[in-house]
């Protein structure tokens, strides 16, 4: 009897030993667990819902929406729907992030090349540009652009003007508008057309020098392609581009387009602020390069310009580009701080807007979270498709 | 042959525009052409921009006055409304006469920076421990009250830099235990526990912070049974360290992904357990790997809580935002340049202080001084 109890005891202890048994039990446990997590929650939001009387379902997305939304860049009005002043401000939000990662790196490049310089002043400069925009929260320095720095800005009376084109004052960034007039469509085919072939001529330059070492200035012959083409096009068309100038008429100005000084604001502050991140990000993956690499270039012949682009930033761009992935993540996420000065992006049209006019806060709030999501998602992808090309690969 | 028969050649200074003060001044300012020009124009501008400086932080500057009326001249800051307001900022609506409770929590919050700061023998380490487990709860007696005879002070009336360093630290030492429990179940061998952690830490990372608190503040109530009785500090404090734990979680992935494989099978070897290896083994080698990473995320915590202004705490932007708003000093915008530079510095001290710490531990070269 005792032996027997044993017996079964000593096998069930050997049985519960087995690490792929013990592992399996942890799992399903696990699983169970996050079930019945997910049951209880969903049963505890039910009753909280019909206690509080709260609508469900996505119905109202059809609705009228019934505000304004002032940067639209598609046909939006107030009587549109919720669904349309979603998209109205998720492109207003796409927008802003694409304007402010390009300017960033820009900048941050410069910056860059300033804390790299022999130029101890030059370096001091940007190393405190670093400090001070990136020990500052991003909010403050909104608030900042917004409400002291463009409320400085003089009236439209007295706006700053430059060469005559475009307006600075304190109601917006007053610029010209190119109207596209017949013909134009041939001109973005020529671009199109001339893009393709550098890229064919690009791809037989790489495989041409991978088989035999041959070089071919194919980056050249792209770059005046893809000028030439499209210029010639138009020179032949008669330029069918024409700018609209705005012009200050008895009470407002007339023409152009204006960047309101909500968009002028979140642009300077995200564009500042992440270009330090950039700037550092980038200072580390060319100081990441051994030193040896500089020098080796130099001494098989190479100028300061190939040393550069065929030595240091292939292998600095391995460094960079994962940090930048998730710098270019940060910003695009922080575009929602655009709600606390008024900028008509998603956030601001859900939160601000359509959830005190609906209250169906949970459906919205899933709504902004894909929104979100998406946008991550769109970045991360192409950032890791770029990737794919600058990595060197293994054998 | 002897050597010595060789004339050697003796031994030549360096050239002597590279040595020497000049020799630096002209390596480093003026070593071509472009260089010159460079620094002409810089120091020109810097000058420039110095003396503007000074003419308005200084010379033109107002320093007391109680209404935007004390401040008439744009050319000059207005100081006069931090000087003001600064009881306001400093310590929120906590009661006047209660101010000494929040100077002594700020007080012990100095002794503990500092004994961080300075290393004093073989009691640093005790004083350190010490003052890590009782400085959060000395805080907590003193700032909340109820307890010890000391008058309850709701959470409420926290405010300015005290509400924003008290959000700062529930944050960081809420989401470090979190995070390397998140970064545990990530890099598991389990699947199901890896894969849900890193759901859970990509969904965090991958959507705005002031989302999730607009959410948590939002719909707590609706996913707790009695959640509407949670405190909107509470929630918020929720919603901080859900997100933050997230980012904790990559930083000490990072930390464990340093630990060489070796390590994990060298104590496999001789017999330990998961949590034993871990304990023992990988984790104290991975935490101290990954502290500069964790001082940067938790520099990007503190700039992050100014973000709970959006949903009406008053933190030290808001309280800010909200005194310029009032009827006192609503006015010019050269009031709110000068309100928002004294935000600035105040902040600035902060994560530039913190950043600066964690470059001296990176570059400590002795590692058992942690």
């Amino acid at each position: 009897m005792f032996t027997d109890f044993f017996y079964v005891m000593n096998n069930l202890i050997s049985f519960w030993r087995q690490g792929s048994v013990r592992s399996l039990t942890y799992q399903w446990g696990f699983v169970v667990l996050i079930i019945l997590t997910i049951i209880w929650v969903y049963n505890t939001a039910s009753t909280n819902m019909a206690r509080l009387g709260l609508k469900t379902g996505f119905d109202f997305l059809t609705d009228e929406a019934g505000f304004p939304i002032s940067p639209a860049l598609i046909d939006y009005s107030a009587k549109s729907s919720y669904a349309d002043a979603m998209i109205v401000t998720l492109l207003n939000t796409i927008t802003l992030s694409a304007i402010a990662i390009v300017l960033a790196t820009i900048l941050g490049f410069f910056i860059a090349m300033a804390k790299l310089s022999p130029n101890l002043l030059l370096r001091k400069l940007g190393s405190s540009y670093v400090e001070v925009f990136r020990n500052v929260p991003l909010l403050l320095q909104l608030f900042f652009w917004y409400f002291a720095a463009l409320k400085m800005l003089p009236g439209k009376r007295s706006s700053i003007n430059m060469f005559d084109v475009a307006f600075l004052n304190i109601e917006g960034f007053f610029v010209p508008l190119p109207i596209l007039e017949g013909g134009t469509n041939l001109i973005l085919w020529a671009f199109f057309i001339a893009v393709l072939i550098s890229t064919i001529i690009w791809v037989w330059a790489k495989r041409r020098q991978n088989n035999t070492g041959q070089p071919f200035p194919s980056l050249t012959i792209g770059v005046i392609l893809v000028t030439v083409l499209p210029l010639s096009v138009a020179w032949l068309l008669d330029f069918p581009i024409s700018w609209d100038i705005p012009k200050f008429g008895r009470f407002n100005f007339q023409g152009g387009t204006v960047l309101e000084p909500e968009f002028t604001a979140m642009l300077f502050g995200l564009t500042l602020y992440n270009a330090a991140f950039v700037g550092e990000i980038i200072r580390a993956g060319i100081q990441s390069v051994d030193k040896g690499q500089r020098e080796a270039s130099g001494s098989i012949g190479f100028t300061t310009m190939q040393t550069y682009s065929q030595i240091i930033v292939p292998q600095a761009l391995r460094f960079i580009i994962p940090p930048v992935t998730n710098q270019y993540l940060n910003l695009a996420k922080s575009t929602a701080l655009a709600s606390a000065i008024g900028y008509a992006d998603f956030f601001w049209a859900i939160d601000g807007a359509i959830t005190p006019q609906t209250g169906q806060v949970m459906e919205l709030q899933a709504i902004t979270l894909c929104g979100y999501l998406g946008i991550s998602l769109f970045i991360a992808t192409l950032m890791a498709i770029y990737n794919r090309f600058t990595k060197i690969p293994e054998r | 042959m002897e050597p010595s028969n060789i004339p050697f050649k003796q031994p030549q200074p360096a050239p002597h525009q590279t040595t020497g003060i000049l020799g630096w001044i002209k390596i480093n300012f003026f070593s071509s052409w472009f260089n010159s020009l460079i620094t002409i124009v810089l120091a020109y501008t810097i000058f420039v921009l110095a003396d503007f400086f000074i003419q308005w932080a200084f010379i033109n500057a107002v320093w007391f006055g109680e209404s935007a009326k004390a401040c008439p001249n744009s050319n000059g800051a207005c100081w006069a409304f931090v000087t003001d307001r600064w009881p306001l900022f400093v310590y929120g609506l906590y009661p006047k006469e209660l101010y000494w409770r929040v100077n002594i929590v700020y007080v012990l919050a100095a002794i503990t920076i500092i004994s961080f700061l300075y290393s004093y023998g073989r009691w640093t380490r005790y004083f350190r421990i010490t003052m890590v487990i009782f400085f959060p709860l000395l805080a907590y007696i003193f700032l909340l009250g109820d307890s010890f005879d000391l008058e309850y002070v709701a959470p409420e009336n926290f405010g300015g830099l005290l509400l924003t360093l008290v959000i700062a630290s529930i944050s960081i030492l809420g989401s470090i235990p979190l995070g390397i429990i998140l970064a545990l179940g990530r890099t598991s061998e389990l699947t199901v526990i890896s894969k849900v952690c890193t759901y859970f830490i990509e969904f965090w990372r991958g959507v705005p912070h002031i989302v999730v608190i607009v959410m948590f503040v939002a719909l707590l109530p609706i996913f707790i049974p009695d959640g509407s009785k949670i405190d909107v500090v509470v929630r918020a404090f929720i919603a901080f360290a859900a997100f933050n734990s997230a980012y904790m979680a990559e930083v000490f992935r990072g930390g464990l992904q340093s630990i060489p494989i070796g390590q994990f099978e060298a104590s496999r070897a001789i017999g330990m357990s998961y949590w034993k290896m871990m304990g023992y083994i990988i984790l104290p080698q991975a935490i101290r790997n990954s502290i500069p990473a964790m001082m940067n995320t938790c520099i990007g915590i503190f700039k992050e809580t100014t973000i709970v202004m959006l949903i009406g705490f008053s933190d030290l932007l808001g309280i800010i935002q909200i005194s310029l708003e009032s009827s006192d000093w609503v006015g010019p915008p050269h009031i709110f340049s000068s309100a928002y530079t004294f935000a600035a510095i105040c902040y600035f001290i902060f994560t530039y202080g913190m950043s600066k710490y964690s470059s001296r531990l990176e570059n400590r070269s002795n590692i058992e001084q942690y």
